[in-house]
């Protein structure tokens, strides 16, 4: 999952980084409101933190200048006004939630997993597909039979990609972007590497490769 | 101080009086003059035809060739003629009275009043003459009797008219003047508009005399609106710059006891600076849009309590505009309905009516409160609000806002949901002229 974090506060911004990573998000961390806006509109993004007090540009301009553009990204509002006042402005003018300073990261961390399982279609507690779910804390894959397996940071992330689209066929550099920072170093011919591990941790079958195309989760069972 | 209306009225109305007073004196002055010259010169004539008589070989004034009015006892034409020698001659209208005359040389006249017969104002002309039987005076008399009455006539008709105009000119100028400071409603309606916390400024399409103080006023809402803004937002900012090293204080530690004071210290930030923001009425602001406002405020709760996945129900009665402000009551239904909306088991329900007053009720289907505790749940707010969130530090600021618009707050068992029901009530706007 790749998250787009806007935040002046440098230190807090480094702290949700190391959070974020933590829980098997890639991120991107931008610290003013145009960087931010340019950043929403050239990269293919699974979410946003965006905080509404940025230099340059308000958040929430940012945010009415990608909906107005059909920008449709989950957007989880980080503020420290909570003002009902402010609150409906941000979440009428897009935001999908609303986060007030200060918060805990567990918190945090619940409130965009939730985020991005709806935007994903998905109405369960937990991310999951066919029986297969995700147990974020622990980073574990609990299997339909009930058995618990342990991931890697890089594992969960992919793992959590595929089940949050299950079915569909994604390609290798859409997973790459989904793995790495913008700034990290990538080669597509690793994904092949994770995706054979995450095939022998989750048992045959969950993940089928379209040659020339990428990689789909589907239903062993079928 | 003294109404302009009062004073022009006032000024005006010296003003015609005396006007007319002097004309209506003046006007009677110089009819008189002309009435008595009239007179004077028909008694001139009148005596030479009793001269020429007196001096006629007969010498008999009665053979003077006058109106036989002369002749009537009283009729209040008269003529004596007084010869030098001291024998006199009366006109028979004169009966047995006699009218005074002054001995005149030849070629002398003068014309004065007197009395005559039963107390009849007289116009006397008098006139010397020269004669070579000797010399004699005419005296001829007519009454001003009738002439005098025409005149006090024509007195009291100009001083009726005269208060006809005075006050036809008094009406006009009142007419005037309302018309003119009608003109100046628009600006007091507005300064009502604002004075209950509406937006904009004061027209400025007024007559060009209040133009100055219009444009003053303007000035000093701005300033006044900037100030407010700049207060706002320097609170906005206080509150982003105490969160940071608050933020980083509750990471870095990891002592339970520190960690609980750390984040009481915190909301009771929140709680002081949300007190401070809260307008009150008469603050230039957004209006509360109730039917807009409590839309947003469901479909954001929605959004903040997706998992929660409660029906929620509004009923909206009032115009589309409370003058309310935005802000207060944003965060007072804010407050209500979220706490409603965690305490939930299925439905919350917002009711809300401008009569006025604006009564609203809030209502849950959830656990409730212990009837025991009903009355002092706002004071005991903090510590619940620490216990358990939800029914705590929200339902202080419900209170601190009614409170500033003169309401109330009360709680009690939802008889249709039997969870808590939180209702509020507060009066409308203090002038009806505007709602």
């Amino acid at each position: 999952m790749r998250i787009l974090l806007a935040e002046d506060d440098v230190w807090l911004a480094e702290g949700l980084r190391q959070d974020l990573h933590k829980a098997g998000y890639a991120v991107d961390w931008v610290a003013d409101g145009n960087r931010a806006l340019a950043w929403g509109e050239g990269t293919e993004l699974d979410g946003v933190i965006l905080d509404l007090g940025l230099p340059g540009r308000s958040g929430l301009e940012v945010l009415q200048h990608w909906r107005r553009r059909g920008n449709r990204v989950p957007v989880l509002i980080l503020s420290a006004r909570h003002t009902w006042a402010e609150k409906v402005a941000g979440l009428k003018a897009g935001a999908d939630d609303y986060l007030a300073k200060p918060f805990s990261v567990e918190e945090l961390l619940a409130r965009l997993e939730a985020l991005l399982r709806r935007s994903h279609g998905q109405a369960g507690p937990q991310i999951g597909a066919f029986g297969l779910t995700l147990d974020v804390a622990s980073a574990q894959a609990v299997l339909p039979d009930g058995q618990r397996v342990q991931l890697t940071a890089t594992e969960l992330r992919l793992l959590r990609y595929f089940l949050l689209n299950p079915g569909r066929v994604l390609s290798k550099s859409q997973l790459a972007d989904r793995l790495y920072d913008w700034d990290a170093e990538r080669d597509s011919n690793v994904i092949e590497v994770y995706v054979r591990r995450l095939r022998d941790k989750l048992g045959a079958g969950w993940i089928e490769t379209r040659r020339g195309l990428g990689y789909l989760l589907r239903d062993p069972s079928q | 101080m003294r109404s302009l209306e009062n004073q022009l009225r006032l000024s005006l109305s010296t003003l015609l009086i005396a006007v007319l007073a002097a004309w209506l004196l003046g006007g009677e002055w110089a009819l008189r003059q002309i009435a008595e010259q009239f007179v004077a010169a028909r008694l001139a004539h009148d005596a030479r035809a009793v001269a020429a008589a007196v001096a006629s070989p007969a010498g008999d004034a009665e053979r003077a060739t006058l109106p036989p009015i002369y002749h009537q006892p009283f009729s209040g034409h008269y003529f004596q003629v007084q010869r030098a020698d001291g024998g006199v001659q009366r006109s028979r209208s004169l009966w047995d009275s006699s009218l005074e005359v002054p001995a005149l040389a030849p070629g002398e006249h003068q014309s004065t009043s007197g009395q005559g017969p039963r107390q009849q104002p007289l116009l006397l002309w008098c006139e010397g003459f020269s004669h070579d039987q000797g010399d004699f005076t005419v005296a001829i008399a007519e009454d001003m009797t009738p002439l005098n009455a025409a005149l006090t006539r024509f007195h009291l008709i100009g001083f009726a008219l005269s208060l006809a105009v005075v006050a036809l000119l008094l009406a006009v100028q009142r007419r005037l003047l309302r018309r003119a400071f009608r003109r100046l409603d628009p600006v007091r309606s507005q300064i009502q508009r604002i004075a209950l916390g509406a937006e904009g400024h004061l027209p400025e399409q007024v007559p060009q005399e209040v133009q100055p103080l219009v444009a003053a006023i303007n000035h000093l809402l701005d300033a006044w609106r900037e100030h407010l803004q700049r207060s706002r937002n320097s609170l906005g900012n206080l509150a982003h710059a105490l969160k940071g090293p608050l933020h980083r204080l509750l990471r870095e530690t990891d002592d339970e006891d520190r960690r609980a004071q750390l984040t009481r210290m915190s909301t009771l930030i929140e709680r002081e600076l949300t007190r401070a923001r809260v307008a009150g009425r008469g603050t230039p602001g957004q209006w509360f849009r109730p039917q807009a406002d409590v839309a947003d405020l469901l479909e954001a709760m929605t959004k903040l309590y997706p998992e929660r996945g409660l029906r929620m129900r509004q009923r909206v009665e009032a115009p589309e505009h409370l003058p309310f402000e935005r802000e207060d009551l944003l965060e007072l239904l804010g407050n209500l309905i979220e706490n409603a909306t965690k305490w939930a088991r299925e439905e919350i329900r917002v009711d809300l009516s401008y009569g006025p007053p604006l009564e609203l009720s809030v209502e849950d289907d959830g656990p409730g409160v212990d009837p025991s505790h009903l009355h002092d749940l706002p004071e005991r707010g903090l510590r619940l609000g620490e216990a358990a969130p939800g029914h705590g530090l929200g339902l202080g600021i419900v209170h601190d806002i009614a409170r500033l618009y003169g309401g109330s707050v009360e709680f009690d068992r939802s008889p249709s949901l039997g969870g808590l029901r939180v209702r509020v009530s507060c009066p409308g706007a203090a002038d009806p002229l505007v709602f």
